[in-house]
């Protein structure tokens, strides 16, 4: 049973024959290098309030300037980059702490169990858009990094649930029995035996929270709790916002931001859901073509 | 047949019961969060908002003392965290969630009841009415697997759903609002219009209602589609459905079946959204103003007014318990397989 | 509401007046004490006449409670007849003492603009109900509501509208004359975006929010302030503060060389819109006629090289400052100190005020050029205002500071080197403090006129703030429906808020569009035949006042003191329930709740222990 083998044989198979995976890997991979190359092939300060105001696309500004004379495409680049780090923080935080918990969880069982049961549940109760709105609002040191682990909180409980069922169930399969007569130690066993197995759970869900990651901060950022003086996708859209640029018809100011949210979300969503195949075999038998 | 069944089990009660410490136990630790947080901070509302007084008209120094003695009276500013704490617990009990400091002097549960029938109006109709559509549409998709048609609406779907809702209502202000000028920019009602059993009424509120109500409709029908389909294509894919297949049972009455299984966790899902129902859709009611309880809560975040704030989320945290607690019960008396 | 109930006196400040309103006149008996004559013609809506006591009783409630018109001025008055009293800065009771302060603009000021409530509906509900029925009291129900105004509530809508309707035999039409408006709306709108589309329909007559672009309405009928920019009249003057416990700028030629690198027309336009002027160099609000009189312009051509007073935009004279102080280039481009620290400062604003974000950028960037290292924060705006207010963590930061009102330029100097703005500053100025304290003694106007002169030397010596704008007041009219609206070329009176007292004056000079716009009689200075009281000839009689003897008390007042004189204890207060308890009783209350609390919790946990450690089922 030579595992990688057919990784790479339904990796191939997606790539050639998956259109749809295709086209979003591709958005995906020209936002990630628009975001990494754009404010290095683009120096302009996004900061920066000396241009003329309000100016529509034209050849020194191609997205623009907005009401204070920011240059709105050095904006963008700035803010495709800012966003995808703020998903890849929460992504990896949320990973991080779900599979964690889930998997000590799932694995030692008892009180353990118990604990992080009744976490799980109870953040799983509580509404957590409203509640993550308020208390971001709350936070008077509104960092990056601080609010992508306040997102992080309301995010890994779901998954946290996911791997404490996938592992329990790996319990019981024949091979981990094997492990544990022979008498390996626990974290030997948890590394080499078990990690391998969930591991497609683990990337599936990062690409989904690289995107709820991306979501989250750009809705907090529009209504003005996001982090502060950042630049984002999200408080692109903010000062679209308050500089009452749909009432002047300022479209430069507040289009481009909006797609490249929607394309980078769904995108992230399709890779995510379209890798579910590629390492869970009875998907795989249905036809790949058709997830 | 079920519930009697469900009455005397002794093991049900005792789950219920648990059940209910746990949501109370909850609530009351996410309520003492929001309350302790802001009362961390140092802070001084007070100059915030005689500064922003201030540069409107002019203010006399009389007004900033009178200003400092109404917070301490009413907000309880400058008391030990703990008696403010208490005098909480023992308020909110009591039904007085204290008195808004931006919509001054109006005491925040009539502010809440007053914004409670704008949402209910906005997001009930848009819940009740994309999740059908989409349902059926998403069943439709569903059992068309394979065809063409499946993979193009699957597609729009798929990216329609993910569009931020405060965008969409942007892009709908802008286009309908200011370019063709067809609807208003926002509000719900034009000014002088009271709420009556008036057509003039009726006419004026619809008319502001409509690019809400389409956003929300848009985007949530989107959504439900594609989890209704998705619903039905992994049910399609079970032992069942296999084997009646192989007995060469026709696909229409396969799919009633299918259908009626699939439809559970949608419903749940349904029962959920309602329940969300009073947290108000707070994007689409800010960029439209429209005084629901989103609109309420993003202008108390706005203007820091912490016991709109803390008031709002006593009762939305409470109500979202309350119905996802009733949802969960509806959900085991109707679905035998979630039944433990 | 000042709409309903209006005050004794109504200060204008387009034209630095009061205007008597329920008051007819005063006069200044001696240097503490005003006397206070209540129009003969002044009644409440229900036919009683509006009298001292209703003043008394209105301060005395308010002191019950706390809160409201002239809290504890009751204690200094002293009921001389039905329509008439006097209002001393010492307590009635002890009579004047060697320390008592003589009478002085603010608090003239205090009563003189007090408003004044019905004392036999009030004080009906604190007999029956005690502090708390007069606290919770609504005053929503329109066939019980009495007022004094020409306009009382005739329904009270949920949906933040409030209607008003006139009242046709108002006491004041002969007067004042009756307001051709018969329904005022009063409504409450949130939202800039929707104002400004009712606005532009001419659904909404009378606005004073923000509005971004208003020449652009013009179009529609719409007007402001003025036709030309600024378009809005000046409020306070917007500074630029200095945390001076950060040594850098505890040096006045830090602060000095700041000022030339600050962009002021940048600022202006990119922050606010064109929407105001710089302001001038010391703060004084000098778009206004009356104010300007107070500028030194020799003053100014000596420190800054024009007689329009305003520090010019020179980032190589700032430079010049800074070098010629010792501070040095570093090795990074920025300035250190003389003794070769580096300097870094901190600006800040708070979030969401957008104006002000962008405005703290531009000047950042621009000291940033000149080689002060600067860098900015936001805080929320509670947070900032702490911060700021204690001298932490921001080195350079806005505030309003005060403007044009009854006490202008004085209230400026004041709040800048003395008082609050200060202390925020950590900024001391004897000299100046000194100044500040003589001035309202002053009578003789070349007098004033040299003290302020000194004073604003100080300050171009010393650059304590930087005044940067002037605050606007928002206001805009449509003349779809009305004309006759204040503005720069029919300046009868100011633009104000529509709820306060001041914005009744508007109201009244209103005519249906079509009718001709006149200025009301009244609508002049005293000496022009009209009720307006200007503000300079108030301080005048002041400073004249404070330097007479007082008049011994008693020769003046009648001997037998009237039956309900303020010295007894009012007749009411007898029956009194005892008054609500300070806050720093109630915590007693809850020792019993904490128990109560505590007992639960280790209850819950005791339950969830003993769950936890049941035997555990092997199916998961």
């Amino acid at each position: 049973m030579s595992g990688r083998n057919v990784y790479m044989e339904t990796i191939t198979y997606l790539f050639k024959r998956n259109k749809r995976f295709l086209i979003a890997f591709t958005v995906f991979t020209a936002i990630l290098l628009t975001g990494l190359l754009g404010p290095i092939l683009y120096p302009v300060d996004p900061y920066y309030m000396g241009f003329p105001i309000q100016l529509p696309p034209c050849w020194s500004h191609p997205l623009g300037t907005d009401r204070f004379g920011r240059d709105i495409l050095a904006q963008l680049l700035y803010g495709i980059r800012t966003s995808l780090y703020i998903g890849f923080l929460v992504a990896v935080v949320s990973t991080f702490l779900g599979t964690l918990l889930g998997s000590l969880a799932g694995y030692f069982g008892g009180w353990l169990d118990s604990i992080v049961d009744g976490l799980t549940n109870m953040l799983l109760t509580i509404p957590s858009g409203f509640v993550l709105i308020i208390v971001t609002a709350y936070i008077p040191n509104r960092t990056v990094e601080i609010l992508a682990v306040i997102m992080s909180i309301f995010l890994w409980p779901g998954y946290a649930r996911g791997i404490r069922g996938q592992i329990k169930s790996l319990l019981n399969s024949d091979f981990i029995i094997l492990s544990r007569v022979s008498a390996l130690s626990s974290w030997r066993i948890l590394l080499e035996d078990i990690l391998p197995n969930i591991m497609v759970f683990i990337v599936v869900n990062f690409a989904s929270f690289l995107g709820s990651g991306i979501w989250m901060e750009t809705a907090l950022s529009f209504i003005g709790v996001g982090a502060l003086r950042t630049i984002s996708l999200g408080s692109l859209l903010y000062w679209a916002g308050t500089l009452d640029a749909i009432r002047r018809g300022l479209y430069w100011m507040f289009i481009p931001p909006g797609i490249i949210i929607t394309a980078t979300v769904t995108s992230l969503q399709v890779l995510a859901t379209s890798l579910e195949p590629v390492f869970n075999p009875r998907l795989r038998e249905v036809g790949i073509a058709e997830v | 047949m079920f519930f009697s069944s469900l009455a005397l089990s002794r093991k049900f009660l005792i789950s219920l019961l648990k059940r209910i410490t746990w949501l109370i136990l909850t609530y009351w630790i996410t309520i003492s969060i929001i309350f302790i947080l802001p009362r961390l901070i140092p802070q001084n509302p007070a100059w915030n908002y005689l500064q922003s007084l201030y540069q409107q008209y002019m203010l006399y120094p009389e007004t900033l003392k009178a200003y400092e003695i109404r917070l301490l009276r009413e907000y309880g500013v400058g008391m030990p965290l703990w008696w403010q704490y208490m005098d909480f617990l023992v308020r909110t009990f009591s039904g007085d969630l204290g008195t808004s400091i931006s919509f001054y002097p109006a005491k925040v549960v009539e502010i809440f009841m007053r914004a409670i029938p704008w949402t209910l109006a906005l997001l009930v109709p848009s819940i009740l009415l994309s999740w059908t559509v989409g349902t059926l549409l998403g069943a439709y998709i569903g059992y068309k697997r394979g065809k063409r048609i499946e993979k193009i609406f699957m597609s729009f779907s798929f990216i329609i759903s993910n569009i931020p809702s405060y965008w969409l209502a942007l892009l709908m202000i802008f286009t309908f609002s200011f370019t063709l000028k067809l609807f208003p920019s926002g509000g719900a009602l034009s000014p002088g219009i009271t709420p009556s059993l008036s057509w003039a009424f009726i006419s004026d509120f619809l008319w502001h209602y409509t690019l809400p109500f389409v956003t929300l409709f848009i985007i949530w029908t989107a959504g439900w589609t594609g989890n209704m389909r998705a619903l039905v294509s992994s049910e399609l894919e079970s032992e069942y459905v296999n084997y009646l297949r192989s007995m060469g049972v026709k696909d229409s009455i396969i799919f009633r079946y299918v259908m009626r299984y699939a439809m559970i966790p949608q419903l749940v899902g349904l029962g959920v959204a309602m329940g969300g129902v009073v947290v108000g859709n707070l994007f689409v009611e800010t960029v439209f103003s429209y005084p629901g309880i989103g609109y309420f809560v993003s202008a108390a975040l706005g203007s820091l007014d912490y016991p709109l704030i803390q008031g709002f989320f006593v009762l939305i945290v409470g109500f979202v318990f309350l119905s996802n607690f009733i949802v969960d019960l509806l959900r085991l008396a109707l679905d035998p397989r979630a039944r433990v | 509401m000042g709409f309903l109930y209006p005050t004794l006196f109504i200060y204008d400040s387009a034209n630095n007046v009061l205007l008597p309103f329920i008051a007819q006149k005063f006069e200044i008996i001696d240097k503490y004490t005003v006397r206070i004559y209540i129009r003969p013609e002044a009644k409440w809506s229900d036919g009683k006449p509006i009298t001292a006591k209703d003043v008394y009783y209105t301060s005395w409630l308010s002191t019950q409670l706390a809160s409201g018109p002239c809290v504890d001025c009751y204690k200094h008055i002293k009921i001389v007849s039905d329509k008439v009293f006097d209002y001393s800065t010492y307590l009635v009771d002890e009579g004047p003492k060697p320390d008592t302060p003589s009478l002085s603009l603010s608090s003239l000021l205090g009563i003189l603009l007090a408003e004044v409530y019905p004392s036999h509906v009030l004080m009906g509900i604190y007999n029956s109900s005690g502090a708390d029925g007069v606290k919770n009291w609504r005053n929503d129900d329109p066939a019980k509501m009495v007022v004094s105004g020409p306009y009382k509530l005739q329904s009270f809508d949920p949906y933040n509208s409030l209607v008003f309707e006139r009242i046709d035999n108002w006491w004041g039409k002969d007067i004042f004359g009756l307001p051709k408006p018969k329904y005022f709306v009063f409504l409450g709108c949130k939202d800039n975006t929707v104002a400004l589309g009712r606005l532009q329909n001419g659904e909404i007559d009378w606005w004073t929010g923000f509005i971004a672009g208003v020449n652009e309405l013009f179009k529609y009928g719409i007007g402001t302030w003025s036709s030309q920019p600024p378009y809005f009249r000046a409020g306070v003057p917007i500074i630029l503060g200095f945390n001076m416990r950060n040594p850098v700028l505890a040096d006045p030629n830090v602060r000095k060389a700041i000022a030339y690198a600050i962009p002021y027309n940048d600022v202006i336009a990119k922050g606010y819109y064109n929407y105001s002027v710089q302001s001038t160099a010391c703060g004084i609000v000098d778009v206004y006629k009356s104010y300007a009189s107070y500028l030194d312009t020799n003053l100014c051509v000596k420190y800054f090289g024009n007689s329009n007073c305003r520090v010019p935009y020179d980032p190589q004279k700032a430079k010049q400052i800074l070098l010629d102080a010792g501070y040095k280039i570093g090795s990074d481009g920025y300035f250190v100190t003389p003794d070769g620290k580096p300097i870094q400062l901190v600006a800040s604003v708070p979030q969401g005020w957008t104006d002000w974000m962008a405005i703290i950028e531009i000047i950042a960037n621009s000291l940033n050029k000149i080689g002060l290292k600067t860098s900015v924060v936001y805080y929320d705006a509670g947070v900032y205002f702490d911060k700021i207010s204690k001298g932490q963590d921001i080195d350079l930061w806005m505030a309003g500071a005060e403007g044009p009102g009854p006490e202008h330029p004085l209230n400026t100097f004041r709040s800048i080197m003395v008082t609050w703005l200060a202390s925020w500053m950590n900024y001391s100025n004897p000299q100046a403090a000194q100044l500040i304290n003589v001035i309202p003694t002053l009578s003789d106007p070349t007098a004033i006129k040299q003290a302020y002169s000194k004073l604003e030397e100080l300050y171009y010596k010393d650059m304590p703030a930087v005044p940067l704008f002037y605050g606007a007041i928002w206001y805009a009219y449509s003349t779809k429906y009305w004309v006759g609206w204040p503005n720069a070329s029919n300046a009868f009176w100011g633009e104000t808020w529509a709820g306060a007292s001041s914005g009744l004056p508007v109201i009244l000079a209103l005519v249906p569009k079509g009718a001709t716009p006149s200025v009301p009689a009244w609508a002049k200075p005293v000496s022009q035949g009209g009720l307006y009281i200007p503000l300079p000839d108030v301080q005048i009689a002041l400073g004249k006042a404070t330097t007479q003897q007082p008049q011994s008390q008693p020769s003046t007042q009648p001997q037998q003191p009237p039956p309900q004189n303020a010295t007894q204890a009012p007749a009411p207060t007898t029956q009194q329930p005892t008054p609500q308890q300070p806050p720093a009783a109630q915590p007693t209350d809850y020792t019993m709740l904490i128990v109560a609390l505590a007992v639960v919790i280790i209850l819950v946990a005791i339950i969830a222990l003993l769950y936890l450690k049941r035997p555990k089922k092997t199916s998961s």
